[in-house]
């Protein structure tokens, strides 16, 4: 057995796409007011979603807000209740999977076990009619942009879990589709081979300039790959914005408690301006009524200084370039502060804290 | 443009790495909780002997020259010799019937079944503990049981199809619906069916390409065993073919053995060969299987 090289340029990959797809252009997504009811169940609840051409959507929800609902619908795989969907101006509810000319990776392996890798990719250009000898090259050149061009012969079962959602990456984008739908692709492969994959698709995704909604529920994988995350409770989008806008500035404590870390501060609100342990912060997103609340505070909004209040740490992780420290007040609060790897921090030691005072979502006590 | 990466290929010396099995390779889990090999063989050996023996017997009893004794091999001779005489005619007859009753057995119970377990699994799914059911109910109901409420349905088949030896197969099909089922289920539980539908709808195929090209290709095995079972126990069936008044094998085995005992323990001796070599081929079957899923 041959092992394949171990990396290919990207210049090599981006000619590999590029031969499959000279003039690719993404196509415009319109899901609107889309609901889905399992008998009494309301999966989805007026879901409304639109993506730009070539942009790369993340639906980011907890177990059971309907994400991979929303993306089934999309598919055609799960009948919607009502509401409109449309793809480049044409609407598709109506449309059986097979005529909606989406491409889709599953979060379980798909791959045809009785087929070799090769013919698994050529199977969409075999149900388009298109002929042997030029779904052969394109399917090649398909998997040579995964970087699986020497396996193309294997089956299923002698490819690693990587490998098999390569080759299903590559078995979705050959027929040149619409949409591309990836459902939870990465969460069965262990966290190297994840960052590799992540990686890979976000650089195909963006040459291909195909239109992509990605289900996650790894908050990290949809800031890391997404040109904008929607986050989904209840079958409703509750937020949808580039990363940074998600992070910095979330519309509710929802969405604060759910993207990123933070640590839930006993405060006041008065007028709009949330007061703890002495600081004042702004209220980012919806207002709340005066009186006690729970203001979310980044870790990286809490720092270590000479004179504040008092604490003793509990335990430091090491992340690499960072640090995390947990600590305990002297009131028995628990918080959270990220800082600078080379401020080491020993459990039991006292030190002080403070609040940078940058602006934090609340919620109700 | 994007930036100058390098983009990672597959690394199959990491943990990432194809499974593919190893040459030679021994598994030796669960060794030290198994029986010892001493005990393996002895248990196998007995094994061997409580089912080889009366083969032996069985065989050792068609080459014996009657009441003179030793051994012939002029009641093979009989069988094969080319001129069938009127002992052995109805034999070929009840044969011959029972591979068409084979035939069709395995084809009417195949269309039927696997269409409906596919059907129910990929879209009715809460139907799967009903199909179960009535699929197994034929276990617990008594052939002669069955023979009394099939007798007044075979009239009304009788008038539409003729009395035709093969509409047998009809009340076969019911009888071997059990195994064929638990078959099939195997089949469909070890491959997820849902999502190869999904993936192939996804990429443009009809539901007939679907099923012509992804889901029976993958439901062969399970198919196959079907098969077999089907095949052994329609061979090995007596008891409706008698009370419905056709010739199988072994209704004609019944009334060979009443004029020529040996003719009829050679073919009980053949049948039963024959039933061992569907049941290795079953094994096998099976084997690959659990082999391609590991």
């Amino acid at each position: 057995m041959t092992a394949p090289n171990t990396t290919m340029t990207a210049t090599e990959a981006v000619g590999a796409v590029n031969a499959v797809r000279p003039d690719a252009e993404g196509a415009t997504v319109e899901m609107i007011d889309v609901v889905k009811d399992y008998g009494n169940a309301r999966a989805l609840s007026g879901f409304t979603l639109s993506m730009q051409p070539g942009e790369l959507v993340a639906l980011l929800g907890p177990s059971g807000c309907g994400k991979t609902t929303a993306l089934r619908a999309l598919a055609g795989l799960t009948p919607i209740t009502s509401g409109t969907m449309r793809v480049d101006g044409e609407a598709v509810a109506h449309l059986p999977t097979n005529k909606r000319d989406v491409g889709m990776v599953f979060q379980s392996y798909s791959l045809f076990p009785h087929m070799t890798a090769q013919d698994n990719v050529e199977y969409g250009l075999r149900m388009r009619k298109v002929p042997k000898a030029e779904r052969r090259e394109r399917a090649a050149e398909m998997l040579a942009s995964v970087g699986l061009d020497e396996l193309g012969h294997r089956y299923a079962h002698e490819l690693s879990g990587g490998q098999q959602q390569r080759v299903a990456l590559a078995r979705a984008l050959v027929t040149r589709p619409s949409v591309l739908l990836l459902d939870e692709p990465l969460s069965a492969l262990d966290a190297k081979v994840r960052v590799e994959l992540r990686e890979l698709i976000r650089l195909i995704q963006t040459e291909l300039r195909i239109t992509t909604l990605f289900v996650t529920h790894d908050q990290e994988e949809a800031l890391a790959m997404a040109d904008r995350v929607a986050v989904m409770s209840n079958g409703v989008i509750r937020q949808i914005g580039t990363p940074e806008d998600l992070y910095s500035r979330p519309t509710s404590a929802f969405v604060a408690d759910f993207v990123g870390l933070s640590n839930p501060v006993p405060a006041t609100l008065t007028g709009g301006t949330i007061t703890a342990y002495g600081t004042t912060f702004e209220l980012l997103g919806d207002p709340l009524p005066d009186g006690p609340v729970v203001a979310l505070v980044r870790p990286e909004d809490v720092t270590f200084t000479e004179d504040g209040i008092p604490a003793t740490v509990i335990t430091s992780s090491f992340l690499g370039s960072l640090r995390r420290t947990i600590v305990r007040l002297d009131d028995a609060s628990v918080l959270t502060v990220q800082h600078d790897a080379s401020d080491v921090r020993f459990a039991g030691a006292r030190a002080n804290i403070a609040f940078t005072g940058r602006p934090v979502s609340a919620r109700k006590v | 443009m994007t930036a100058l990466t390098d983009i990672p290929r597959a690394t199959p010396e990491a943990q990432d790495a194809p499974r593919l099995p190893r040459r030679g390779a021994v598994r030796h889990r669960g060794a030290d909780v198994g029986p010892s090999r001493t005990t393996r063989v002895v248990v196998l050996l007995i094994t061997a002997l409580f089912l080889g023996l009366p083969l032996f017997a069985l065989g050792a009893f068609t080459v014996r020259g009657g009441l003179k004794g030793g051994v012939t091999l002029s009641h093979w001779h009989d069988l094969f010799g080319g001129e069938l005489g009127a002992s052995s005619g109805p034999l070929w007859t009840g044969l011959q019937n029972s591979l068409l009753l084979s035939v069709v057995t395995v084809v009417v119970m195949l269309a039927l079944l696997v269409p409906t377990m596919i059907l129910v699994r990929l879209h009715m799914p809460r139907l799967e503990k009903t199909l179960e059911f009535v699929c197994l109910l034929p276990l617990t109901i008594p052939t002669v049981a069955l023979v009394v409420g099939l007798a007044p349905v075979f009239s009304v088949v009788a008038r539409i199809f003729g009395s035709g030896s093969w509409t047998l197969a009809f009340a076969y099909v019911i009888v071997t619906l059990p195994y064929s089922y638990r078959a099939i289920q195997a089949n469909l539980v070890a491959v997820d069916v849902v999502t190869l539908a999904e993936a192939a709808r996804s990429l443009g195929a009809s539901w007939t390409a679907t099923m012509r090209d992804v889901l029976l290709p993958n439901l062969r095995r399970g198919m196959l065993a079907a098969s077999f079972i089907s095949i052994a126990v329609v061979l090995g069936e007596f008891t409706i073919a008698s009370l419905l008044s056709r010739t199988n094998l072994q209704t004609a085995l019944v009334l060979v053995s009443k004029r020529d005992p040996y003719v009829s323990n050679i073919v009980v001796l053949m049948s039963l060969l024959f039933a061992l070599v569907l049941l290795f081929a079953l094994g096998r079957v099976g084997t690959q299987s659990r082999r391609s899923r590991s």
